[in-house]
C-alpha cells in the first residue's frame, strides 16, 4: 500500500474547477506575509523558505481545513516555538490575553 | 492598483467584536514577536507597504524590454536573477529562470507543493495560483486548465508545465504578438499581463 503522501503534495490529483476570482489580501494576510519575509535569511534570519514548507507540511490534518494564510500563521507560530522564541505557554497566555481585550472594545 | 492604508484602516481588523480566532491568533504571533525584539511594528508596517507597491507592472516593464533588446533578452533567459537586477529587484536567496515561449512551445509555471511565484518580479501571486485545484490539475491536464482561463494552445504546440521550487522560481517570457510592429516598449509594457507572464494566457493586442 502507498504511504499517506504529504499534504502538500497534490499535483496531479484530479479535481474540479479553478475558481479564478481575484482575491484582495486583508489586512492581518498582509502582516503574515511579512512576518514571514522578515524573518528569512536577509531579514532576522531566524528561518527560510525550506523551514516553512516543512513547518506548513507538518500541518498534517490541519493542512485541508486552514486556508492559505492560516498555514503560513499556524507554521509560523510552530517554528518560533521550535525555535525558543517563546513558549506555547507564553502563547496561550498571549491569545488569551488578546481575546479580552477584544471584548473590552 | 496599490493604495496606502492610514493608521485606522490598518488597525480595522484588529480590534473590536468582529475579530476572527485567527486574527486573534495574528495579533498574539505578531505582539510576540515584537515583545521579543525580534521585530518592530514599523518594521512589520514598512514592509506590508513596500509590497503592495509591488505589481506585475514591474515584471510587464523588463518582458517589453526584452521584446526590444536583443542583448537584454539573452542575459534575461542566460541569467534572470542578473538581468532583473539591473531594474534593482533582488531575488534575495532565490534564482530566477526566464524560460521562452516560441512558434512551437508554450510555457506555464505552477507550484504544486506550495505556492513559489517569482514574487520580486511579480508581486504576490493570485490566489489562483496557489489553489489546491490549479495546483492538481495543471500538470495533469494542462490544455484543459489553459483552456479555462480562455487560453487555446493546439494539440502541435508542445505544452511545458514547469514546477517552481522554494530556490528557483520561473518567469515565462511571453512571445510579442505579430500586429505590435509599431508599438513603443512603454506601450508594449502596457499589454503584458501577470497572467501571460505565468503562461496561463498568452499576450494579445487590445482591438
Amino acid at each position: 500500500m502507498r504511504k499517506k503522501k504529504n499534504p502538500a503534495d497534490m499535483g496531479g490529483e484530479a479535481a474540479g474547477p479553478i475558481d479564478t476570482a481575484e482575491h484582495e489580501l486583508a489586512f492581518w494576510e498582509w502582516r503574515v506575509d511579512a512576518m514571514g519575509q522578515l524573518l528569512r535569511p536577509f531579514g532576522a534570519d531566524l528561518t527560510n523558505t525550506h523551514e516553512g514548507r516543512r513547518a506548513i507540511e507538518a500541518l498534517g490534518d490541519d493542512y485541508e481545513k486552514l486556508n492559505y494564510y492560516e498555514r503560513k500563521l499556524w507554521s509560523l507560530q510552530a517554528l518560533l516555538i521550535e525555535k525558543g522564541i517563546f513558549s506555547d505557554e507564553e502563547l496561550k497566555i498571549k491569545l488569551k490575553d488578546v481575546r479580552s481585550r477584544q471584548r473590552k472594545v | 492598483m496599490p493604495h496606502k492604508h492610514d493608521q485606522t484602516e490598518f488597525q480595522k481588523d484588529t480590534e473590536g467584536p468582529d475579530v476572527t480566532e485567527t486574527q486573534v491568533r495574528e495579533i498574539a504571533v505578531r505582539e510576540l514577536l515584537i515583545e521579543k525584539g525580534i521585530l518592530t511594528a514599523d518594521q512589520i508596517r514598512k514592509q506590508v507597504e513596500d509590497w503592495e507597491q509591488k505589481t506585475p507592472a514591474l515584471g510587464s516593464k523588463i518582458i517589453a524590454r526584452a521584446w526590444c533588446d536583443n542583448d537584454f533578452k539573452k542575459l534575461l533567459l542566460e541569467d534572470g536573477t542578473k538581468a532583473v537586477a539591473q531594474y534593482d529587484v533582488g531575488m534575495a536567496d532565490l534564482e530566477l529562470k526566464v524560460i521562452e515561449n516560441t512558434p512551437e512551445v508554450h510555457n506555464v509555471i505552477v507550484c504544486t507543493l506550495c505556492s513559489c511565484y517569482p514574487r520580486p518580479v511579480l508581486g504576490l501571486p493570485p490566489a489562483w495560483y496557489k489553489s489546491s485545484n490549479y495546483r492538481r490539475r495543471v500538470i495533469r491536464e494542462p490544455r484543459a486548465v489553459l483552456k479555462e482561463f480562455g487560453t487555446d494552445i493546439p494539440e502541435e504546440i508542445e505544452l511545458r508545465v514547469h514546477d517552481s521550487t522554494a530556490d528557483l522560481r520561473y518567469l515565462v517570457l511571453p512571445m510579442r504578438p505579430d500586429q505590435t510592429k509599431n508599438m513603443t516598449e512603454k506601450e508594449l509594457s502596457n499589454i503584458v499581463t501577470r497572467d501571460s507572464m505565468i503562461g496561463i494566457t498568452t499576450v494579445r493586442v487590445p482591438s
